[in-house]
């Protein structure tokens, strides 16, 4: 599971650097595997930049290569790159000779195939920022949203990768490792305090037709929202936590999974025939598609969250497509719910399931569903749903 | 056993059937400590896996627990023999080259 250092520090004072952090973490429980840096450190700040490319041309003597002169603020740079993508007028990072990447790799000026370069176009990879890029990072075409970009994307930080045993789900979160490193240290935890800014009176249609499976099922409905690509500082923590950004609202509830460690799930309220939403054990040779484009056979022993008449997700899996939110959504049904463990496991042990989001049930298991807080309080995180009328940050 | 040098590291762990459990491990003996492919970067190698047995194990094996305490382990011989002689890899135990055997003529 991965977290980040800073995301950590929201919700507990600690001040030891992250070396010293990893070490102890892993003395008192949770193994800290790795902690990588991410960002764009101090001595590298001058050392890579934002610039432009004014033009860029094939390189005379090699296929593959090209020869782009691009233009920052402190000066033109020609630099040679393999970057099938970038065109003119592109915004891109270059890291100038000096810069050390965070890999190990230094920067100098080199001559390839007869050509000389004076620094290396960037991608996210170099910082860290994702695993392996498959071309430059390009920040956009416009300098004002590049610069906004760049500047979230270059804060300083770690990438913490901790390796849990199965009897410590509490720390499956961004918060349970918070609670589990202020015991360390001896700080308070800071509890969030999410703020609810819209009341609305309309109730959700729910009918839960199997008690044991589903104890808990809370939902909210959420009327005239306008699905959008999520601010950068969520797309950011997302992607540096192993999740791909998607839209505002499915990249809300995957927040909330991060740092609450309690999973949720958007549908879209229009699919949903009836508008309601009825919880029950599938029937046998019930067929369904996950929003991974699989079709699944369902057996009479999984729990399926359906409408009025099909079935719209896997209980505490994963969505269907059938309910998934789309760049038209307006309507949506936000699903906070506790389900029986043991089913979640092995339902999706049947289908290969690999996501981590039912792993989360395992706390549940340790702490039961009492520790599961109505939907509304998570819904209104800051700066996720934006309305019709316009972007709304509720933070 | 392992030199002067080594440092030891126990460190709690989880197994369903001790409670508690604790893992050991000794200061990487190829790289000494910053990290290398054979510690996986971390500097420690892992030795064994152990803990006080879980008293319903004792139960069911028809121990009264309240009476009987177990202290268990598991180790890998191979890994130890790494650490005692400085071998990298626990498949050249069983890949029967001589020139390998040969070094433990008694």
């Amino acid at each position: 599971m991965k977290i980040t250092y800073n995301w950590l520090k929201e919700f507990v004072k600690v001040d030891l650097p992250v070396r010293d952090l990893s070490v102890q973490l892993t003395l008192t429980g949770p193994e800290v595997a790795s902690a990588k840096p991410v960002g764009i450190s101090r001595e590298n700040e001058d050392k890579i930049v934002l610039v432009k490319i004014g033009d860029i041309n094939p390189h005379p003597n090699a296929d593959n290569l090209r020869i782009a002169n691009a233009q920052g603020h402190e000066g033109n740079y020609r630099i040679i790159t393999n970057s099938k993508t970038v065109e003119k007028g592109d915004y891109v990072l270059v890291a100038l000779p000096g810069a050390k990447l965070p890999n190990g790799m230094e920067i100098k000026a080199v001559e390839l195939r007869g050509e000389k370069s004076e620094g290396m176009f960037l991608g996210k990879d170099s910082l860290n920022l994702e695993e392996k890029s498959t071309d430059v990072w390009r920040l956009g075409r416009e300098e004002k949203k590049a610069r906004s970009l760049l500047h979230e994307y270059s804060k300083e930080d770690h990438v913490l990768e901790v390796e849990l045993t199965s009897n410590r789900s509490d720390c499956l979160s961004v918060i349970g490792m918070a609670r589990e490193t202020a015991a360390m240290v001896n700080k308070d935890l800071k509890t969030p305090e999410p703020k609810v800014t819209e009341t609305t009176e309309e109730i959700p249609d729910i009918q839960i037709k199997d008690e044991d499976l589903c104890p808990r099922y809370s939902a909210r409905i959420l009327r005239d929202v306008l699905v959008t690509e999520s601010p950068d500082w969520i797309k950011r923590k997302l992607e540096l936590c192993g999740i791909r950004p998607i839209n505002n609202i499915v990249d809300a509830t995957n927040y909330v999974l991060l740092e609450y460690g309690h999973p949720m799930h958007s549908f879209d309220l229009d699919r949903l025939e009836g508008q309601k939403i009825i919880v029950r054990k599938a029937s046998r040779d019930e067929v369904f598609r996950t929003l991974d484009g699989q079709d699944r056979a369902l057996t009479d022993k999984m729990l399926v969250i359906c409408d009025e008449k099909k079935a719209v997700a896997l209980a505490g899996i994963m969505g269907g497509e059938n309910s998934e939110i789309l760049p038209t959504t307006r309507n949506i049904l936000l699903e906070s719910a506790y389900f029986e463990p043991v089913s979640i496991r092995t339902t999706s042990k049947k289908d290969g399931f690999k996501d981590r989001i039912f792993l989360s049930f395992r706390t549940h298991r340790r702490l039961g569903h009492h520790h599961h807080r109505p939907g509304p309080l998570r819904r209104d995180h800051p700066g996720e749903f934006s309305r019709r009328e316009g972007l709304e940050d509720a933070r | 056993m392992f030199g002067e040098k080594t440092a030891i590291r126990m460190r709690p762990d989880y197994f369903p059937f001790t409670e508690p459990s604790a893992e050991l491990a000794v200061t990487c003996f190829v790289c000494g400590g910053p990290g290398c492919p054979v510690c996986k970067h971390t500097g420690w190698v892992e030795l064994m896996g152990c803990g006080m047995v879980n008293p319903v194990v004792l139960q069911n094996c028809d121990i009264d627990p309240d009476v009987y305490s177990g202290f268990a382990f598991g180790l890998g011989v191979e890994r130890v023999a790494n650490a005692v002689y400085g071998i990298k890899d626990i498949r050249q135990y069983y890949e029967n080259d001589i020139r390998l055997l040969e070094q433990f003529k008694r």
